[in-house]
């Protein structure tokens, strides 16, 4: 109705505002050379926090992120699928234990648990960055789970024994059918493991032990010091970016993801 | 007598643009304690009407007067109907009684005083026994029975029932039907039925409005749709199966059946189509005596049980009629037949506007002649 | 006695032992003294007593940030799941907003909020707030911009499960309720949060033991006293004094405890509920 509508469509652009208020300044300081208070918008525009970005080692840091996070999906994903996939199958009481054992790292703060691990890493001279992917794959491990069991409780295993059925090897129907069917699935987790990876923080701190410098530990770094608003803000828009970027491309690559949970 | 609903002028489209025709209705009216039935194919546009009645949706333009209120416009919950969809769906989050109850909640009632109102409305519906429980251990037909009461509970001035019976079995159907009339009597209620079942329209119609593609074809009692429809179209959506091409003159009809009067109020001077009901044509055997006006001969090309009695075919020179006969003394293929059609069964209409309904479906003509 | 087809779960469920298991058996047994990076291992509780007054004006001022936080986090993103579950062209706007926001880090979401309300902060400079007029939002006594940080962060995240846990016949239920009479109020409280109340609880008790163990939020926008749990385990952990070591260790157990009640909580509450 036109005035049920006019009532929620007031309400959307309000909330749109509210959840976009705070990276306003963020597209500012970008660009600022010069902001002094009290100003409203910079005194002078310019380019210096980018290229103080690149003087500091930011891409550097960028991919290393991305390497961290492109690793925990690619080992995340296949791990929650072949768990969700027999998980869904299975009532007993041990598949509730190991559900239970799947998704504990939720209430686990990730403090306590790198507190605990990494005197594990040094002892046994596990290489901090491969120490940062396991940890975090174990952390992401209960979203991706999720994600796929309620995937695989709408698919039909008669499809992978039908293509059985018709020669296909095991693994060959894993790939030629379920691969197919389940890619929106597949895709959802593989995201979400990407974004556990790409926001951490602390597990990459202490994990990594100083020498693992992905974009969140490039930021807290700068910004213990001051003046480097405008390299912030460029790195703050840099880790908005990339995941966005991601997830447009993988938008306009299938069209029919447009109508599924994930695209709100 | 009362007019508790009327739309004006409807228009509406669909987005996004789906293959459907727009809805596009003059002038669609219910009386105050009468029943109006929505009839016609699926994608017709029923469903649409109502809920644009009900203020789901909002019509491009037109105007919707519930009771005597001026409802377009007006969000769906201020309007005074109710809807009882072809899914049931009850708040899986309540019992049967405080599904019942919601409406009187939301009016500000106390949960105790909704309850009493909803077991009121649950006895209506047989249901009193089932009040506690949980909504997900009803039968179909309980579902639909909780839905009713559900709906009627909210005190509707119209209450809106899209197809509510079609997804249960037959029997239940029949009971569900008996119950809605009863209903009725009991609470005068107005109603407008959406369905494509023909007996449900004949069951519970006091006036039936034929839909096809968005549009009105004919209003009317079911009795006319029945043996007077208006064109082609009206003809074979009511499962009328004998078209016969040919000119009328003076009150005659003359084709391939030779040469018959019409009755008054059928089609002027023209060329014509002659409208008949498969079980109204009277079959016998041929005897040498025919001659009498609407008499003809022909021969048999099929006979095809349909339950408990038989169609036939009968080719006379180029056309071909279908009678239903009683299975017992149905006539064999390649019988020589005489057929009669009695004046009241006759209706003619004109021929160009058969020609352009005839254009606008996809329907083949003759089916079993062209396969012969 | 393992069902044969738990063997797909096995690596995964294998790997969260292990690395899962040896870090807490770590931080758990240390705290007790039985495992030490140096010197030797005795059975002690004296850390925790060492940690313990701190501890509580810890956990106290967790508890409460998360609580406020959580709440305002639900209440929005219930709201916002309500408006969006159509898609009205209006909508659009909004969910692209929120899908903007769910891949910050919130390390990035605390810089943001900080120059958007910090003293020399946008919306200070907006409103023309002389020096020293503008209310203390970061490092604050009431810690106002953590708790809007995690209400902005988490109610995006909110509204994300609960649009993807609504039953599929959501929609359906709430135009039922329409003809029945119910307003866009009623239907929100009456129709809409019975539906969404599974994804919305499961979503709260996972953001607020997300809340409970974020650092970088309070190091960041908070101040350094009353210190919440999260940081004062890692300031105990990054001290320079070694020996201080298992007492962090200790108040990561407590951390673990506060965050093991939520989740039964939140088990307890979605007892009787089903997902769709």
């Amino acid at each position: 109705m036109k005035t049920r509508l006019l009532r929620e469509s007031t309400f959307a652009p309000l909330l749109g505002i509210f959840f976009l208020l705070p990276l306003m300044p963020i597209l500012l300081w970008a660009f600022a050379d010069r902001w002094t208070y009290p100003g409203r918008t910079p005194q002078h525009w310019g380019v210096r926090g980018i290229s103080q970005f690149f003087d500091d080692g930011g891409i550097g840091s960028v991919v290393k992120s991305l390497l961290i996070s492109v690793a925990v999906a690619a080992l995340a994903v296949p791990l929650s699928s072949a768990a969700a996939s027999s998980l869904i199958h299975s009532k007993s009481r041990a598949s509730r234990l190991v559900e239970a054992i799947l998704f504990s790292p939720t209430v686990i703060p990730p403090f306590v648990l790198v507190m605990g691990l990494s005197p594990w890493v040094i002892r046994f001279g596990i290489p901090p960055t491969l120490a940062v992917v396991i940890t975090l794959v174990v952390l992401a491990l209960p979203y991706s789970t999720f994600m796929m069991r309620s995937a695989y409780a709408r698919y039909d295993p008669r499809w992978e024994e039908e293509a059985r059925l018709l020669g296909a090897t095991r693994f060959g129907a894993v790939v030629r059918v379920r691969l197919p069917i389940m890619t929106r699935a597949f895709i959802a987790a593989a995201i979400l493991a990407f974004l556990i990876g790409w926001t951490d923080y602390i597990v990459t701190l202490v994990i990594g032990g100083g020498q693992v410098i992905t974009l969140p530990l490039l930021a807290a770094s700068s910004s213990s010091a001051p003046g480097n608003d405008s390299v912030l803000a460029v790195m703050s828009i840099i880790s908005i970016a990339i995941p966005l970027l991601a997830l447009a491309l993988i938008r306009r690559s299938d069209s029919t993801l447009k109508n599924e949970v994930l695209s709100l | 007598m009362k007019i508790a609903a009327e739309v004006r002028n409807l228009k509406y489209e669909y987005w996004p643009q789906k293959m459907t025709n727009p809805i596009d209705i003059d002038h669609l009216s219910v009386l105050a304690g009468e029943t109006l039935v929505l009839f016609g194919p699926s994608g017709a546009g029923k469903t649409t009407i109502l809920r644009l009645i009900a203020g789901l949706l909002t019509a491009k333009s037109g105007s919707i007067t519930v009771g005597s209120q001026d409802v377009t416009g007006v969000p769906p919950h201020l309007r005074n109907i109710g809807l009882v969809f072809q899914e049931p769906l009850l708040f899986p989050f309540n019992s049967v009684i405080d599904n019942v109850g919601f409406a009187a909640r939301i009016r500000g009632e106390s949960r105790s005083k909704a309850r009493r109102s909803a077991l009121e409305f649950l006895q209506l519906v047989g249901l009193a026994d089932l009040a506690q429980r949980d909504v997900r251990t009803l039968s179909g037909g309980q579902t639909q029975r909780v839905s009713l009461a559900r709906s009627l509970a909210a005190r509707p001035v119209v209450l809106l029932l899209d197809e509510p019976f079609s997804a249960l079995d037959l029997d239940t159907r029949s009971e569900m039907q008996e119950l809605l009339i009863r209903l009725r009597e009991h609470l005068r209620l107005t109603m407008i039925l959406v369905t494509h079942d023909q007996r449900e329209a004949a069951i519970l119609a006091d006036c039936v409005v034929l839909i096809s593609k968005g549009k009105v074809l004919q209003k009317g009692k079911f009795e006319d749709l029945y043996s007077k429809p208006c064109d082609h179209n009206v003809h074979r959506m009511m499962g009328g199966k004998n078209e016969v091409t040919g000119f009328t003159r003076e009150g005659y009809f003359h084709s391939d059946l030779g040469i018959m009067s019409v009755p008054p109020g059928s089609n002027r001077d023209g060329p014509a189509v002659l409208l008949v009901r498969q079980e109204s044509v009277l079959v016998a055997s041929a005897t040498p005596l025919v001659s009498r006006e609407g008499s003809f001969l022909g021969r048999v090309v099929e006979n095809r049980l349909i339950g408990a009695r038989a169609e036939i075919v009968a080719k006379v020179h180029d056309t071909f009629i279908r009678a239903e006969v009683a299975q017992s003394n149905a006539p064999r293929v390649g019988d020589e037949v005489l057929l009669h059609i009695p004046l009241d069964s006759r209706w003619t209409v004109s021929l160009a506007s058969a020609t352009k309904a005839h254009e606008n479906s996809n329907q083949s003509y003759s089916l079993v002649g062209e396969a012969i | 006695m393992i069902d044969r087809k738990l063997r797909g779960a096995a690596p995964a469920a294998l790997l969260v032992l292990t690395v899962a298991g040896a870090g807490i058996a770590w931080t758990f047994l240390g705290s007790f003294g039985l495992v030490k990076d140096f010197g030797k291992p005795e059975f002690t509780t004296s850390y925790y007593s060492a940690v313990f007054p701190a501890a509580l004006r810890a956990t106290v001022l967790s508890l409460s940030l998360t609580s406020i936080s959580t709440v305002i986090a639900a209440t929005t993103g219930v709201i916002a799941a309500f408006v969006l579950q159509e898609r009205f062209r209006a909508n659009r706007f909004l969910s692209a907003a929120i899908t903007m926001t769910v891949p910050v880090p919130h390390l990035i979401a605390a810089l943001a909020i900080d120059l958007l309300l910090g003293d020399a902060g946008w919306l200070a400079r907006l409103f023309n707030a002389p020096p020293g007029a503008w209310p203390q939002f970061v490092a604050g006594r009431w810690w106002l911009a953590v708790i809007l940080e995690y209400s902005w962060k988490e109610s995006a995240f909110i509204t994300f499960v609960v649009l993807a846990t609504l039953p599929y016949n959501a929609l359906h239920l709430q135009a039922i309720s329409k003809t029945l009479g119910a307003s866009p109020l009623s239907r929100l409280k009456k129709v809409f949060i019975p539906l969404a109340a599974p994804g919305l609880i499961a979503a709260s008790g996972l953001s607020f033991i997300y809340m409970v163990s974020s650092y970088e939020v309070s190091w960041l926008l908070g101040r350094t006293y009353p210190e919440p749990l999260s940081m004062l385990a890692f300031r105990l952990f990054s001290s320079t004094d070694l020996a201080v070591r298992p007492q962090a260790l200790a108040a990561s157990i407590v951390a673990l405890i506060v965050s093991l009640l939520a989740a039964s909580m939140t088990i307890l509450m979605l007892r009787n509920r089903r997902f769709a």
